[in-house]
């Protein structure tokens, strides 16, 4: 029984030593033993002759009729694995023990009443701590084809979509219906700190059957408030610390590819570290600023730095790791960057095939030059 | 819902990069045993039995060799009812900590295979079941399972070292047809869709190909749209794929269309409404017969026959809809179906949710 913390035990004592062959250690008791990195649960002072009749014991159907552990008494038994260890029965279950649920444990030998009792870890904090720490796009004015929305939060969320949490109120407060991309793939980042909510294609995209029989879910020169529900909840399973609203309008549809020439570079100082900063005609998408924008050296080498992205993302800026050197460099955009409307540089987000002259595939990067003096 | 629009002449094109994808998106297989998951989703079989498990959030695949987690159950699988309560019973939880992912049937012993993830945020963990004959629900051991895995290449940042990369990439289905593993995914940031194919096994070659989609609705305005789900089928000895797309019809294109730097025309088969989304599919024989079984989000399963779908032609120039067509017909008796695989040749297995939001998995004459 060294290092035994019997985190809750309300073990029934039913349990004699009865077999005899040498001093009975006492009745047996379950505990939970969570002095280990994953918590077991264990029978201790069981009679040695006991622990010799169950050396063997093999298969889980074997181990659960002497000892069962279940989330409730009618319950099937939890999968773990069983062992004898210094004197005690081992249940290691295969997942986890979850904070603040019951066990039920049951130890059964021949000849005597079942040892019941019922375990636990101390449940988590029941007070709500995460929120909605930002939505992107910032800006006070979307595109009627606006395509898709960022929701960022202060701490890791649940496993399951949030797209039932999140709603759109027109000015005079009815609610646009199924105005979002109805999937229930995972749309998190990997830290589940940011959702990303699409709205729905068929009412972005011109020719299918959705938009001709539903409109967009937006209307230019309408006003709406984009609500989170604090009933979402957290990876603790708790719900927000209170709902978030957001107000914007919306502009007309933005059907126009981007185009680099219109962007307004600020080149830096050869000698400083300070930031070569971008400037947009027209807010650019948040997650794709973060990571489809760099800089080529005058080698043409990739240059490691720190990105931010500026207020209501008409701004990019990069910060190097080492001082500009004097040079011809490159700002490298991939092909995925994209505005708020899902238009990329050379390609708006829809064609008219038919109409287009250019076939060939969009160009996987384009560079646009600057200089550091 | 006895009529279906046919959009008989609608365009597909696929852009592939067969033999040119750059070096920063190849990425090697890795091989072992104990196989750490991040998560487990999509699933899919070879026909001699390798189990292929998508890890969304690692955007890998797993190529499994069960060995003995393989044998020893009864023959067959058995219907479940309450399956989700069950599975959260033996996994020492509640059922709102359970979702499962994916189903599907060995091709050999006809159990039943089930991935599910246990629990909520980041700690949540995969579990990988098997349902054989009896009913019997067992979680696979994976200490002594051996496996060879590939990354699906996430797209690179143009900022070396970038500490702030959000972009995933999930795993939305996959099938294994003609020695390749046919992947379809998602992103959350691109709406768009890379279709990749890999053969198997993965230690063999590179990579694969990264299969870019495009599809012009009603033939006319070429937008980029992700494929969600997709089933393989033959159609007068040649394998095509079928595919299901977030905001369009259900398209199908050749297999062996599908080469470096080609354009290919698909063919629209059907319009699935407002709404709707193809949630699983298979392909079956009745009397002789070949039919297209597929679950939807809104409109219950339907089945369509496949005997047309080779002679629906493609366009090349600007044309008008046209309706009518291939029908569907709705089988009324399968509601609230998620998953599902053929267990024989006579019966379909099914993980289905009751109105009281109840998981069965039922075993089901195919209709």
């Amino acid at each position: 029984m060294r290092n035994l913390k019997s985190a809750v035990v309300t073990a029934a004592l039913f349990f004699f030593a009865a077999c005899g062959g040498g001093p009975a250690p006492g009745p047996a008791r379950i505990v939970l033993n969570s002095d280990k990195p994953r918590p077991t649960i264990e029978v201790v002072d069981v009679p040695a002759a006991q622990l010799t009749a169950l050396q063997g014991t093999e298969s889980r159907e074997a181990w659960t009729a002497v000892l069962k552990v279940s989330v409730g008494p009618d319950q099937p038994a939890t999968i773990g694995t069983y062992h004898i260890d210094n004197g005690r029965i081992v249940f290691t279950p295969m997942f986890p023990l979850d904070p603040g649920r019951q066990y039920h444990v049951t130890f059964t030998t021949p000849g005597a009443a079942p040892l019941t009792s019922i375990v636990s870890l101390p449940a988590r904090s029941t007070t709500p701590t995460t929120m909605v720490a930002e939505v992107y796009p910032t800006a006070e004015v979307v595109p009627e084809n606006q395509l898709r929305l960022y929701i960022h939060f202060n701490a890791p969320m649940g496993s399951k979509g949030g797209l039932s949490y999140v709603h759109l109120f027109t000015e005079d407060g009815a609610e646009v219906a199924d105005p979002f991309l109805p999937l229930d793939a995972e749309f998190f980042n990997d830290d589940r700190t940011r959702y990303t909510v699409f709205f729905d294609p068929g009412r972005q995209k011109r020719g299918i059957a959705p938009i001709a029989d539903m409109g967009r879910s937006l209307t230019e020169g309408k006003s709406y408030t984009l609500v989170v529900d604090a009933e979402w909840r957290d990876g603790n399973g708790l719900p927000l610390t209170q709902q978030f609203k957001r107000t914007f309008k919306v502009g007309p549809p933005d059907e126009h590819p981007l185009d680099p020439r219109t962007w307004q570079i600020q080149p830096p100082a050869a000698g400083s570290r300070a930031p070569l900063t971008v400037a947009f005609p027209e807010p650019l998408d948040h997650g794709l600023l973060l990571r489809a924008l760099g800089v080529l050296s005058p080698d043409g080498k990739p240059l490691p730095g720190t990105v931010t992205v500026g207020t209501h993302e008409l701004t990019w800026s990069f910060t190097p790791q080492a001082t500009w050197t004097a040079g011809a460099y490159n700002i490298v955009a991939f092909a995925m960057l994209e505005d708020l409307a899902g238009n990329r540089i050379g390609r708006a987000f829809e064609v008219d095939q038919f109409d287009r002259t250019d076939k060939s595939a969009e160009p996987e990067k384009t560079l646009i030059p600057f200089a550091v003096k | 819902m006895r009529s279906l629009f046919l959009k008989s002449a609608l365009i597909l094109t696929v852009v592939l990069s067969w033999s040119g994808v750059p070096a920063a998106e190849r990425t090697d297989a890795a091989n072992g045993t104990n196989p750490a998951f991040k998560t487990i989703g999509p699933l899919a079989f070879s026909p001699d039995g390798v189990l292929f498990a998508g890890d969304t959030q690692s955007a890998a695949i797993f190529a499994l060799d069960l060995g003995k987690a393989a044998t020893g159950g009864a023959p067959g699988a058995k219907a479940i009812p309450a399956f989700d309560q069950k599975v959260a019973a033996l996994l020492g939880t509640d059922v709102r900590e359970i979702t499962v992912t994916d189903l599907a049937v060995h091709p050999k012993t006809r159990n039943a295979f089930a991935s599910v993830m246990r629990g909520q945020g980041t700690n949540a963990q995969p579990a990988l079941l098997r349902i054989d004959g009896a009913g019997k629900i067992d979680v696979v051991a994976m200490g002594d399972v051996k496996y060879s895995k590939v990354d699906l290449p996430n797209a690179p940042a143009a900022v070396p070292g970038a500490q702030n990369n959000a972009r995933t990439s999930s795993i939305t289905d996959m099938a294994f047809v003609d020695g390749r593993l046919y992947v379809a995914g998602l992103s959350n940031e691109e709406f768009s869709s890379k279709l990749r194919s890999v053969s198997y096994p993965f230690n063999t070659i590179d990579n694969g190909a990264s299969v870019e989609i495009y599809h012009g609705n009603h033939g006319q305005f070429e937008t980029r749209s992700p494929v969600y789900t997709f089933v393989p089928y033959k159609v007068k000895g040649e394998t095509n794929l079928i595919a299901g797309y977030l905001c369009t019809p259900l398209v199908k294109f050749p297999v062996n269309s599908l080469k470096s730097g080609a354009k290919v025309m698909g063919t629209t088969i059907a319009e699935l409404g407002n709404r709707n989304r193809p949630l699983d599919m298979i392909v079956y024989q009745k009397n002789g017969q070949e039919f297209l079984l597929m679950s939807n989000n809104s409109r219950g399963v339907m089945k369509i026959p496949t005997a047309n779908f080779g002679d629906a032609a493609s366009i090349t120039a600007r044309v008008s809809t046209e309706k009518g067509g291939i029908g569907y017909e709705s089988i009324d008796s399968m509601k609230g179906v998620e998953q599902l695989d053929l267990l024989d040749a006579t019966r379909t297995i099914v993980l289905a949710r009751t109105d009281a939001g109840v998981l069965n998995l039922d075993v089901v004459a195919l209709p």
